[in-house]
């Protein structure tokens, strides 16, 4: 049998928590099937085209984060509710257990193969303006948000000025302070300096951001049941390398950015800004339903 | 091809040309619109719109491949017509024929693939928008349509040349 | 297969098929020829290539220039640099450089600051004895600082094709712009020296006082938009936005020389110019997208790494090769393709991707001035009323002053990155 080529696509650099979990993917495919498969990575960073791609079946797999999922598989969405998840073992044992898996089943129906969760740690926010640890010092900052209806709504309900912009525009505009603040994961922060054009990161925690490899269905559908096994297997290992990347760069790349100069607060009034959001939450209960995101919330280890 | 063939075919032409510049010109009317309601809404009342940015770039797809038809029927696609312009009768009618058959075949491509592309994705929801993003690629097979004709009525009725018709497409 | 794919764009090219439908064909025949790859993506990446945001500066920056030449401001700002320049020998010919130089501070385009100030230019060039061909090349020469000093069509494309700061690649054409407008004006001048041109050019203009009052409006619109950007405020897209806006209300409501019914001929106008050039870009971006999945930069990168192995003589090579590009090729497909596949390799040699940004955009405008195909040399052509042939005969020392600005541009990455590296770094 002749050798088959997959490429596989992430928005990130090679040495990120992308880059890892690609390279395990890729490492697991070529060494179960004895190199049958090649799985070539490559970087794109229109991440909503990547997806796109792998439903029109250009490339065979991508690894994204859930931020324009949404749009091709809106139940996603409300995996980006603020304050959702407690910590890391919350939010992997909700998408690892029942509530994961569910997700994932309504891929299918979009002309997408989900196979595993990964992600990209929770969010934090940074900005020039001043240190926040409780609601009211978010209040009139210029944040640049993803182009995410539910992380909009969220900076709106406490006061801020939501801007969406692509990632690629977010540099130049924090320089020129076309926007204060920005918020993303600890690694996503580190590894583009945004700590040259930022003062102030309070470890806010908001919003966990989770991330999914997502394959083609007619590549996969095609596999044998013993191929298909090689793939999620390497889905899994992705996962693994994936996630420890995440808490290793999230362990050091705190100290690193006070090393850089950043002013940091290790310690937010979580509860305010809860209390602040309540609107924000009736609107959300309205549109994912109540009783989902009270199950999401209520998931124990073990349950 | 017939005189009342080609005489019905430019006045087709007349219509469909004319309809799809000035759909154009209300896309880059829409986009200008909606630019100037982001710098508004960002800068002068400090709440950022969540759709200017989407609908400004969905007007901009429209306007290009609308715009594109009256580019060709006008000549101002640009060329390096070094080639046409030393040809002469029958062998310059050749090439114009064979440029003809060149925009097209692309075009027929584009048709093809843009309204099968805009049935593929129609689940898909514009960000900011929330409106299925076949609405964008429907630009495609639609903009297709009007090339093709006006392609067609450029070969029936030409005049000018790709030259002057160049320089007015260009940065 | 990227041999093949050339193949057939340069034979279509040489067919005298539209550049546009040229590469398109190209990328598509590469797909079925030589990847699995659905045909269906040759639609995706076609709607991909124009769905981003900040090539709406493109159309809205052509838009607010077509609503300036309509609506007075280029003749005003004609008159304002006359009375700045003009009263030496050789001055009207200064003029004409330095109104460049102003309008580009408004313009993205080169073709536009050509029709816009050679046509009115060129004629009193011509009534004060200049010959006509010499007129013409000057005014076509000095267009292309249309694209030199921000804001810029071409390095938006730049920006957008291998993911460059666009306000730091506007910021850096200022240092490029003052060098070639300088050498420009030094050459014009010593040239009328040696000819007795231009004795007479200060005759019959305004006083600076009263040249700077008329023009003012015109003369804030640059303080306005590349205010915007680099006050902190807009992104280069809402700007061009403001252009818009306020090309409107100084036409309409202060000049009032832009007449309501004349908006139509102008949306038209606009709205062909930029159809062309961005269907450009979403063929282009198909045929790059195909290189790219093939890829070709990397291996490209690679090669130039190990056959030039000094980066003095990579920006040496890449600017012989961009030239002879640009004597045949338009430049808008020229930087889609090449600057991803140039880009990588000038960052391997330790090259500023802005810098490099710069010295690309500064040799494919030469390219719109050289012939066999030079758009700037057709509209200046027409504005002139002559023909390319006779210009043959001043062209080659203008391009001789480019190429020489060009090669200072290449080996001091300072006049290009100074500005930017005191506001951004
Ligand atoms: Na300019
Ligand atoms: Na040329």
């Amino acid at each position: 049998a002749g050798q088959t080529t997959v490429t596989l696509t992430h928005a990130l650099p090679p040495a990120s928590h992308y880059g890892v979990g690609a390279l395990a993917f890729k490492e697991t495919v070529e060494r179960l099937s004895n190199s049958r498969f090649r799985v070539t990575i490559q970087r794109n960073d229109n991440e909503r085209e990547a997806i796109e791609a792998t439903q029109i079946g250009t490339q065979e797999f991508v690894i994204t984060s859930t931020g324009p999922v949404g749009n091709f598989v809106p139940e996603t969405l409300v995996l980006d509710i603020p304050f959702l998840f407690r910590d890391y073992a919350h939010a992997r044992g909700v998408l690892d257990g029942e509530i994961g898996r569910e997700l994932l089943a309504r891929f299918p129906a979009r002309g997408l193969v989900g196979l595993a969760w990964m992600e990209n740690g929770f969010r934090n926010l940074t900005n020039n303006r001043r240190e926040v640890s409780s609601p009211e010092d978010v209040r009139g900052l210029k944040v640049r948000t993803m182009e995410n209806q539910v992380h909009m709504r969220a900076f709106q309900t406490l006061g801020a000025l939501p801007t969406p912009m692509a990632f690629s525009e977010l540099v130049p505009a924090l320089q020129q302070g076309t926007v204060d603040g920005q918020e993303n994961p600890i690694p996503v922060i580190v590894a583009n300096n945004l700590n040259q054009v930022q003062r102030f990161l309070s470890l806010t925690r908001h919003v966990y951001s989770p991330a999914v490899l997502i394959g083609n269905p007619a590549f996969l559908n095609r596999l044998s049941p013993a191929d298909r096994a090689i793939f999620d297997e390497a889905a899994k290992a992705a996962v693994v390398a994936n996630r420890n990347k995440v808490t290793e760069d999230e362990q050091n790349g705190v100290a690193e950015l006070r090393r850089r100069g950043m002013t940091v607060r290790e310690t937010v009034d979580t509860a305010a800004f809860q209390a602040a959001l309540a609107p924000a939450f009736q609107a959300y209960a309205q549109q994912f339903g109540a009783a989902t995101i009270e199950r999401i919330r209520n998931w124990r280890p073990g349950s | 091809m017939t005189a009342g063939l080609s005489r019905a075919l430019l006045a087709l032409d007349r219509v469909t040309t004319q309809a799809a510049l000035a759909a154009a010109c209300f896309a880059l009317a829409v986009a200008v619109g909606a630019g100037a309601w982001q710098v508004f809404t960002r800068f002068l009342v400090s709440q950022p719109s969540p759709w200017s940015e989407a609908l400004v770039r969905q007007a901009l797809v429209w306007m290009v491949m609308l715009g594109v038809a009256g580019a060709i029927r006008e000549g101002a696609l640009v060329a390096i017509d070094v080639t046409r312009s030393a040809l002469k009768g029958r062998a310059r009618l050749v090439l114009e024929v064979v440029i003809f058959a060149a925009i097209v075949l692309l075009f027929a491509v584009l048709f093809w693939f843009g309204w099968e592309m805009a049935n593929r994705v129609r689940l898909q929801t514009i960000a900011g928008l929330e409106v299925s993003i076949a609405w964008g690629y429907a630009a495609i097979p639609a903009g297709s349509v009007f090339a093709i004709i006006g392609a067609l009525a450029a070969l029936l009725d030409r005049r000018g040349t790709a030259t002057e018709g160049a320089a007015s497409g260009q940065v | 297969m990227a041999g093949t794919m050339l193949a057939v764009m340069l034979g279509l090219f040489a067919l005298s098929v539209p550049v546009a439908v040229a590469i398109g064909l190209a990328a598509v025949l590469g797909i079925v020829e030589f990847t699995r790859f659905p045909l269906i993506v040759a639609a995706q990446q076609i709607y991909v290539a124009l769905d981003r945001f900040p090539l709406a500066a493109i159309p809205f920056f052509i838009l607010a220039g077509n609503l300036m030449e309509v609506g007075g401001i280029s003749r005003r700002l004609v008159g304002f640099a006359r009375a700045v320049v003009g009263g030496i020998q050789g001055g009207l010919a200064v003029t004409c450089v330095l109104t460049c130089m102003i309008f580009a501070a408004i313009s993205g385009s080169s073709v536009a600051t050509t029709f816009a100030i050679g046509a009115i230019l060129v004629p009193a060039l011509q009534r004060l004895g200049y010959p006509a061909a010499f007129a013409g090349s000057l005014q076509a020469t000095a267009a292309e600082l249309g694209v030199v000093i921000p804001p810029s069509i071409p390095m938006i494309l730049y920006g957008v094709a291998t993911q460059t700061s666009i306000p730091e690649l506007f910021i850096a054409g200022f240092g490029p712009g003052l060098l070639i407008g300088a050498a420009l004006s030094a050459t014009v001048l010593v040239w009328c020296r040696l000819t007795g041109w231009g004795k007479q050019d200060g005759e019959g203009r305004d006083g600076l006082l009263p040249a700077t009052r008329h023009a003012f409006w015109a003369l804030l619109m640059p303080v306005i938009v590349l205010g915007g950007i680099y006050g902190g405020i807009t992104t280069p897209t809402e700007a061009s936005v403001i252009a818009v806006i306020y090309a409107l209300v100084v036409g309409l409501l202060i000049h009032r020389e832009l007449r309501p019914a004349a908006l139509w001929g102008v949306f038209r106008r606009s709205v062909i110019t930029s159809s062309v050039i961005m269907f450009i870009i979403a063929t282009a971006g198909l045929f790059s997208w195909l290189l790219n999945r093939q890829r070709v930069p990397d291996m490209m990168a690679e090669w130039l790494v190990a056959t030039f192995g000094s980066p003095g003589l990579f920006l040496l090579g890449v600017n012989l090769f961009l030239f002879v590009v640009g004597m045949f090729i338009e430049t808008s497909a020229s930087i889609i393709v090449l600057g991803p596949i140039l880009a990588p390799a000038a960052v391997r040699f330790g090259i500023d991707p802005v810098h490099f940004g710069t010295v690309m955009v500064v040799n494919l405008a030469l390219g719109m001035v050289t012939p066999p195909f030079g758009v700037n040399l057709f509209a200046a052509a027409q504005v002139a009323e002559t023909g390319v042939d006779k210009m043959m005969r001043y062209l080659p020392a203008f391009i001789a002053v480019i190429v020489a600005c060009l090669m200072v541009i290449s080996y001091v990455p300072a006049i290009s990155l100074f500005l930017r590296d005191a506001v951004y770094r």
